[in-house]
């Protein structure tokens, strides 16, 4: 059902609430906020990947005129160590450095300046030890342990049918290894707090913290204090992409706690480079897909195995496995599934949440397959997949019944028209060898939205009426440039009838809002704004009540429309919402509430991989049109198409905006970004060298949003964040293929992989530097190149 | 971070000469920027004085001379040529390389005698000021003196400039006026990226190719000249290989440096020099 027509607000282009501020540069990021008496927190890093801490001697430091604390693990209180599943990971290291970004000792000084010479006087005695840098050695028994004694940490399964019985079946095999890179997530704005004592006791955090509640839990459970003692203030984000989570944890805790000890405001502000080196990243993946194949195209088995890094600490590894292991078909039929992720350690950066979540790495390699099955069985990319698609009622890999409706192929076939795809794609492939070569590349995929058996998922956004008829917004979702905090006020205003502009949005505060899980998942606008419904509605419902008591007209016959209570008999304007709201306070009654939504049942059998997943689903395709430089390798991207069912857009907009910067990012995924290391070092620490798709590398989009509305949903609203980014990389590496006949195995699919299909050899060094000196690292000061003179 | 430093904005040459001589090695010459500040917030350079030599108002300029040459001032930023009609008419390759460094933010300060100045083996200026046979006129306590770029650079990031001494401009002679000149860079994204490698050429109306390749050896590199009206591509080729040592880095390995810098020559004889 389509009502479009009847809504007001939901649907339009509305203005985003936090526009202005950030424009005009009034809203405040972490590092604007300062107090009188702050001093500035700064942190001194491993020397090693992998080393045995022998001795700190923080003596010196401590002597240095200006400091005022000094500390190490020794110094916290409470628990030293942090995760959401592993509790294994340092606030500072004990004994031990697992990689090079692990944190050794703080210090809090009168300016940058002292902290930094303060660092530098810190003597640290380390016994080094074998680095682990490859997850397929880390895997291996005989490997050294990172933690305990075993290496794998993580072992999730699907099973399904009888892959003995579908390989047995099949006509032929198509087995195929693939491998995906370390990414960054890139927020413009580095991590920063400001940690000052509360007045009563305990500690306020004001930062750029994504997932505040889980942040809030580690740091009181590390000072020990009662939840109700730690409030963490999310400043607005320049950026999160799922990495200010553990990594802000971290920072949280560490400018607590130097506050705690000084008595002082601390302040911590990462330069991009120790943002780089201590942040965590999207996992690597090795993956090894084996498919029995039907000469009509048709799959009988799939054998999946992954390995994923999950660098020094388990963060978000189980979680975000798991999301692989649910996906790791696509939305493919296949009777016979047998599929093993395994996340390791290694001592590269940690791994963790990045928007994808699983997700990005798997479908590089299923949708590759699905291009060289159809290649085998003389089909074309469309016909594959609609031939192996999934559609209402069809029952995935893990058992679970889709009932909602099902969009994949609609929205594969809507993306498909839009560029022309299988004329393009025949033409390509026939032209003969040029040096500029054109090629055009699919990908599409299906998505769980939200958190599904991951744990527990409920939300709380609170509406609240003033007096003068304003209302103000807040909610336990942040938003960190998403748009959650337009898509609640857009639905607010909706419910209660008035106009978006007297919606005023708070940041969130620990303190002042129910605990709503992690800003993850793509569940912002399902969860919250669900939420934002239900509080909205028991706002409106006491309105209509007084109101009715006010006019004496019957509850059914009243509304709220345009900022107007009315009398939908017969269209009359009754009072101002300004009015009503004032009518409702003189009465004593409450204008305030407090939204809940708890999501739908999920259920997952970790022995057999089987259950409900995901609550629901949402299906997207992309397509990218590309010129090849044969001889040089260079890929243009000239054309691209981004097709979703998001459900409900609540703002065009805002999922415009979503597409467009999904598929940036997954461009750069798919051909540009590679966070590298060597030896457990990193060989780049700033934007110099790792590039992003800039403004002049991301091309034209058409994007496609198709609304399929969904009961789960507020007013049939699903997901989009996540989504938009999948894509990308598998599309393109498609198109690689369909303009140059080679594929891609290992992304990104930089000039030196499409001109000779592997990489050559490189060392970390910009060559100029390199020629001058021998020295490479200096670690101290976590600069990655040498020092000329 | 910074660290502290003074900063002196002199009128004319000789109060630049003076300052620098009355600091020595502690000064730095300051035009955009874009480079000296980057090394100084890494720590690669601390210089205790700034000489911004952005306040003699004849080094913004682009003049051409009594005798027809080209002009560029020290403080002539890169979208500074790459506006200029009469570059862009008569020298476009100069226009062309310009608009090839950093981002349109960058261009705005940076300036193209920089760039040469800094002398990194990717400068993107270098390859299009050597096969155009420029002159760099430096500023001394004596008066000025000329050399040809080709001898200017002399390693990676080092210049015959001797103490006490700052190129004023950069001059290209009239003989290249309306020459054919093209230049070629191999980048890993459009936006401000350096040069895996780049290339430039140029046939000049007496019959000479000149060919510069960058990114590919301690200094950009120029070929020995060759003769227009009897191409031996296979020799030009042995010639390029034989001239650049480039190495593996994270821009590229060597070896696609040196498929790329065959591929580019070859365009670029080919009349096929468009970047990107």
């Amino acid at each position: 059902m389509n009502s479009k027509n009847n809504h007001k607000i939901i649907g339009n282009p509305e203005q985003r609430v936090d526009a202005i501020g950030k424009v005009t540069g009034t809203a405040k990021f972490a590092e604007d906020y300062n107090v009188l008496h702050q001093l500035y927190g700064k942190v001194l890093r491993s020397k090693y990947p992998h080393a045995k801490i022998l001795s700190v001697d923080t003596s010196k430091a401590e002597q240095l005129d200006g400091v005022e604390a000094v500390l190490t693990a020794n110094d916290i209180p409470g628990k030293k160590v942090f995760g959401i599943v592993v509790q294994n990971q340092t606030f500072l290291a004990i004994d031990k450095v697992r990689y090079l970004g692990d944190g050794v000792a703080l210090v809090a000084a009168k300016t940058k300046e002292i902290a930094e010479q303060a660092i530098a006087l810190i003597d640290v005695q380390y016994e080094p030890l074998p680095v682990i840098a490859d997850p397929e050695e880390s895997i291996k028994t005989d490997a050294v342990k990172i933690h305990g004694d075993d290496n794998t940490f993580v072992h999730h399964k699907v099973r399904k049918g009888d892959i003995e019985k579908g390989f047995a079946e099949a006509d032929f095999i198509l087995e195929k290894k693939f491998k995906t890179q370390f990414i960054e997530h890139s927020y413009i704005e580095p991590e920063a707090v400001l940690a000052e004592l509360a007045e009563h006791g305990g500690v306020k955090i004001t930062g750029s913290v994504q997932n505040l509640f889980s942040s809030r839990r580690s740091v009181a459970a590390a000072l020990n204090l009662d939840l109700n003692k730690v409030q963490i203030i999310q400043s607005t984000l320049g950026g999160s992409f799922g990495g200010k989570d553990e990594v802000m944890t971290s920072m949280c805790c560490r400018a607590a706690l130097l506050c705690l000890k000084t008595g002082k405001p601390v302040k911590m502000v990462n330069t991009r480079e120790e943002s780089m080196l201590e942040s965590y990243k999207r996992h690597p993946y090795v993956l090894f897909y084996k498919w029995g194949v039907k000469n009509d195209g048709s799959i009988t088995a799939m054998e999946i195995k992954c390995i994923a890094d999950g660098g020094a600490y388990a963060s978000m590894s189980p979680f975000v496995t798991w999301r692989s292991v649910v996906q790791a078909t696509g939305p493919y039929h296949c009777e016979n599934v047998k599929t093993d992720i395994y996340a390791v350690y290694t001592n590269n950066n940690y791994t963790g949440a990045m928007r994808g979540f699983g997700s990005p790495q798997v479908n590089f390699a299923i949708e590759s397959m699905m291009d060289e099955l159809a290649e085998k069985v003389g089909k074309n990319p469309i016909e594959i997949r609609l031939q192996n698609g999934y559609e209402r009622g069809d029952v995935t890999a893990t058992g679970q019944k889709l009932d909602h409706n099902v969009s994949y192929k609609e929205v594969l076939k809507k993306a498909a028209e839009a560029i022309n795809f299988e004329e393009k794609w025949k033409q390509y492939r026939a032209s003969p060898k040029t040096p500029f070569k054109k090629g055009i590349g699919l990908a599409s995929s299906y998505r769980g939205v939200s958190l599904g058996a991951e744990g527990t998922d409920a939300v709380g956004t609170i509406v609240s009426v003033q007096t003068d008829g304003s209302v103000i917004v807040s909610s336990g979702i942040t938003d960190m440039g998403q748009g959650a905090q337009t898509q609640m006020s857009q639905i607010t205003a909706e419910v209660l009838g008035i106009s978006m502009e007297r919606i005023q949005f708070l940041n969130t505060n620990t303190s002042r809002v129910p605990d709503s899980g992690p800003t993850v998942a793509s569940r912002g606008t399902i969860m919250s704004g669900s939420a934002a419904k239900k509080a909205a509605e028991i706002v409106k419902s006491t309105l209509l009540d007084v109101a009715s008591e006010m006019t004496g007209v019957a509850l059914q016959n009243l509304d709220i429309k345009n900022n107007y209570l009315v009398d939908v008999s017969n269209d009359q304007r009754l009072a101002s919402f300004s009015e009503l709201a004032a009518e409702c306070f003189n009465n004593g009654k409450p204008m305030y509430g407090l939204g809940w939504h708890k999501s739908p049942h999920t259920s997952w059998d970790e022995e057999h991989g089987q259950g409900d997943a995901y609550y629901t689903f949402v299906y997207g395709t992309n397509i990218a049109e590309i010129e090849v430089d044969t001889e040089t390798g260079k890929v243009n991207v000239v054309d691209f198409v981004s097709a979703h069912d998001v459900g409900k857009a609540i703002n065009r907009n805002t999922v415009l905006g979503q597409i467009y910067g999904g598929v940036a990012m997954g461009l750069g995924y798919g051909m540009l970004e590679e966070f590298e290391f060597e030896n457990g070092i990193p060989k780049q620490l700033n934007f110099d060298e790792y590039l992003i798709a800039t403004a002049m590398d991301v091309p034209r989009i058409k994007a496609i949003i198709v609304e399929n509305e969904d009961a789960a949903g507020p007013f049939g609203a699903k997901s989009i964040g996540e989504p938009a980014t999948e894509l990308a990389a598998p599309a393109i590496v498609n198109a690689i293929y369909n303009a140059t006949g080679k594929r891609i195995y290992e992304i990104p699919a930089n000039l030196e992989r499409v001109l000779l299909g592997h990489k050559l050899t490189r060392t970390g060094e910009r060559g100029s530097v390199q020629k001058e000196k021998e020295e490479t690292v200096n670690f101290d000061s976590c600069k990655i190149r040498s020092t000329e003179k | 971070m910074l660290n502290s430093f003074s900063y002196y904005k002199p009128k004319s040459e000789i109060e630049i000469i003076e300052t620098l001589k009355s600091f020595g090695d502690d000064a730095k010459i300051l035009a955009g920027g874009t480079d000296l500040l980057v090394y100084m917030k890494q720590q690669i350079a601390g210089p205790k004085v700034l000489v911004d030599i952005k306040g003699v108002p004849d080094f913004s300029k682009i003049d051409v001379d009594s005798g027809g040459n080209l002009i560029i001032g020290a403080a002539v930023t890169c979208n500074d040529v790459v506006e200029n009609q009469y570059i862009r008419n008569h020298f476009p390759v100069l226009a062309t390389a310009a608009k090839t460094i950093g981002s349109y933010q960058i261009r705005n300060r940076a300036t193209v005698v920089g760039n040469i100045c800094n002398a990194s083996p990717a400068a993107d200026m270098a390859g299009a000021f050597l096969v155009l046979d420029a002159v760099v006129i430096i500023a001394t306590e004596k008066g000025n003196r000329e050399i040809p770029i080709k001898h200017f650079f002399v390693g990676v990031k080092k210049t015959s400039l001797q103490q006490n001494e700052f190129v004023k401009a950069i001059k290209v002679p009239a003989d290249y006026k309306d020459a054919e000149a093209s230049y070629l860079k191999a980048s890993r994204i459009k936006g401000h990226d350096l040069g895996t490698c780049n290339a430039a050429m140029s046939r000049s109306k007496n019959g000479k190719i000149k060919i510069a390749i960058g990114s590919c050896n301690i200094t950009p590199v120029l070929l020995p000249d060759f003769d227009s009206n009897n191409i031996d591509l296979a020799n030009i080729l042995t010639t390029a290989m034989n001239s650049i040592k480039p190495i593996d880095d994270l821009r590229g390995s060597k070896e696609y440096r040196k498929h790329l810098v065959q591929v580019f020559i070859k365009r670029l004889l080919n009349g096929k020099g468009h970047s990107h």
